[in-house]
């Protein structure tokens, strides 16, 4: 029994020890053309591998064990890096099993050269995203490294998204990156994000023979994706690469020097930018998470779950980013609060509060005081804050509007008072007038009849 | 001129004969009756007035005044017809004590809903 035990402890810890770096789990299948490829990218494995990830490394080319992104029904990967080019013999790999594996919450990283396979073209056009032909390259005769070997697709871009969630300020503001490799078209799906992108003067197209151009190239300039990027409404994150050779040693290594410019960098800027990248694919950053929200009447500290219409509401809740291997206070300024019912009766900017700075703080506060509407019923709190870059937010709580309760209205209205004197005078002129007409002892008497009397 | 002037000494010398012949001739509790009347009329017209002026918020208050002053009102002329002794042949059966009760219970039935509706 105390042997069972102190296993069941051992393996507890093992699992601890190799928790990786990603916020949705460690599990990293790589899929390569053959063996040999792990040579060309063992500084890119190599970052993998150090920051604790469990990668398993397949081939297309070697059937067994076959490729399964899932066993029963249940995803075995958490994470699925693509390298390889060639056709997927069992063709388990196939547009739909990706599908799937995001609409699990599976993190897919996919490099694709000119040879792209039919399976990712049709899982790229799934995510909105076009592809262009096969053999086709990016071409940009203004824009080429030196080291070019003459057909002008050695690209040198530092068109890079200036997001801080995707990419660090010191990789934007770094060197170029080098890229050769296939375009791609991205459509108006709002769940892409551009990476990065070529410059106004390229055009994608064939390279063979002597490269002349006599049909439309798909995408031309700065509309030609280079790498782009979806995140799905769950949250799952999809980096779609043109170029393979963007992760190799060599371009890590490679100087970067464009042609007629003075600018030259000893090391282009493709380690550090596929660094971010992959961090931002696996979920190691731009990931943010809610963690407490709070709500009650301005005066009172106790959170209801009835209000009244009309009452002075506050509404607090703490949003922490996950930031190099720790949860860390979000620094968002543009957070909002909705009050729904059917539709949003009350949208307001959440304050962010300062944080101190002496202290450590896992998440920021943001707090928005309202006055609830004139309208009872049942209303949902909602912070629906979605941004590139940043995994989604959608925060909802509900609660009820009740309307005054009848002894919340004042009981006298003061402008009724003449109506309340007159029927109170109505009912003493009647008491008075009863009072003369028993006690008067000349009634039906007139003055005449009166002084006749008299 | 001279006739316009004619008339209205005419008309007032009448208003004049009118008044006196009333003040003579009209029993003392029916005069009670009429300056009850006249106060009621008051009160109901500052009512109405009042309601025109400042809107009709309170609608059931001002519903419940004014309906206390008409009430009030048509009660006591019931009151003054069947009490006139120039009206006893038209109400043999009702003696003037008989007529005064039904007032007082229409009366205090009337302002039990006018306390009821007036909020």
């Amino acid at each position: 029994m105390r042997r069972i035990l102190c296993i069941v402890v051992l393996v507890f810890a093992v699992l601890i020890l190799v928790e990786s770096k990603s916020t949705t789990g460690s599990r990293v299948l790589v899929l390569l053309d053959n063996e040999d490829d792990k040579k060309l990218y063992t500084r890119f494995f190599g970052s993998l591998e150090g920051r604790d990830y469990i990668v398993t490394y397949k081939t297309v080319t070697n059937l067994n064990p076959s490729i399964e992104l899932f066993s029963y029904g249940e995803r075995v990967f958490d994470h699925f890096i693509n390298f390889a080019q060639k056709k997927d013999k069992t063709d388990s790999i196939t547009p739909t099993s990706l599908i799937n594996f995001v609409n699990d919450g599976g993190n897919i990283l996919l490099a694709v050269s000119s040879e792209i396979t039919e399976n990712i073209r049709n899982f790229a056009r799934e995510l909105d995203i076009e592809f262009d032909e096969r053999d086709t390259f990016v071409i940009d005769h203004f824009n080429y490294n030196v080291s070019d070997d003459g057909k002008h697709t050695l690209l040198v871009s530092s068109n890079f998204i200036n997001n801080e969630a995707i990419l660090s300020k010191e990789v934007v503001e770094g060197p170029p990156v080098l890229f050769r490799g296939i375009g791609h078209k991205v459509g108006s799906v709002p769940l892409l994000t551009k990476v990065l992108w070529a410059n106004d003067t390229a055009y994608s197209y064939e390279t063979k023979d002597d490269q002349v151009v006599d049909q439309e190239p798909l995408v031309i300039g700065n509309n030609i994706g280079l790498i782009s990027t979806l995140q799905a409404r769950n949250n799952a994150r999809v980096t779609l690469v043109g170029s393979l050779e963007f992760f190799s040693d060599r371009f890590f290594d490679s100087s970067v020097q464009k042609l007629k410019s003075s600018e030259s960098y000893p090391k282009s800027g493709n380690e550090a930018f596929a660094n971010d990248l992959t961090k931002w694919t696996l979920q190691e950053k731009g990931v943010l998470r809610v963690t407490s929200r709070l709500h009650h009447k301005d005066d009172e500290y106790e959170q209801l779950d009835t209000y009244r219409i009309k009452d002075n509401f506050t509404y607090t809740i703490e949003i922490s980013e996950y930031v190099n291997d720790h949860w860390q206070a979000f620094n968002g300024n543009d957070v909002q609060l909705e009050l729904i019912m059917l539709d949003p009766y009350i949208r307001v900017n959440l304050t962010a509060l300062p944080t101190n700075e002496h202290q450590e703080h896992h998440s920021r506060k943001y707090k928005a005081h309202v006055q609830l509407p004139d309208v009872y019923g049942v209303f949902t709190l909602k912070v629906n804050y979605k941004r590139p870059g940043y995994t989604y937010i959608v925060d909802t709580t509900t609660i009820t509007i009740r309307h005054f309760r009848h002894n919340e209205y004042p009981r006298f209205i003061s402008a009724a008072y003449p109506y309340y004197t007159g029927a109170a005078s109505m009912g003493t002129g009647f008491l008075l007038f009863c009072f003369i007409w028993i006690f008067n002892k000349d009634a039906g008497k007139s003055t005449a009849e009166k002084k006749k009397i008299n | 001129m001279v006739e316009k002037s004619n008339l209205t000494e005419k008309f007032s010398s009448a208003i004049e004969k009118l008044w006196k012949s009333y003040q003579k001739d009209t029993a003392q509790n029916l005069k009670l009756i009429d300056a009850y009347l006249v106060f009621i009329l008051f009160s109901g017209i500052f009512q109405f007035m009042y309601c025109v002026l400042v809107g009709t918020f309170p609608y059931n208050a001002f519903l419940a005044g004014f309906t206390s002053c008409v009430g009030s009102f048509v009660l006591a002329v019931n009151l003054r017809i069947q009490t006139n002794p120039e009206n006893s042949n038209e109400f043999k059966g009702i003696s003037p004590e008989r007529a005064f009760a039904d007032f007082v219970i229409c009366n205090i039935l009337l302002h039990f809903f006018v306390v009821n509706f007036i909020g």
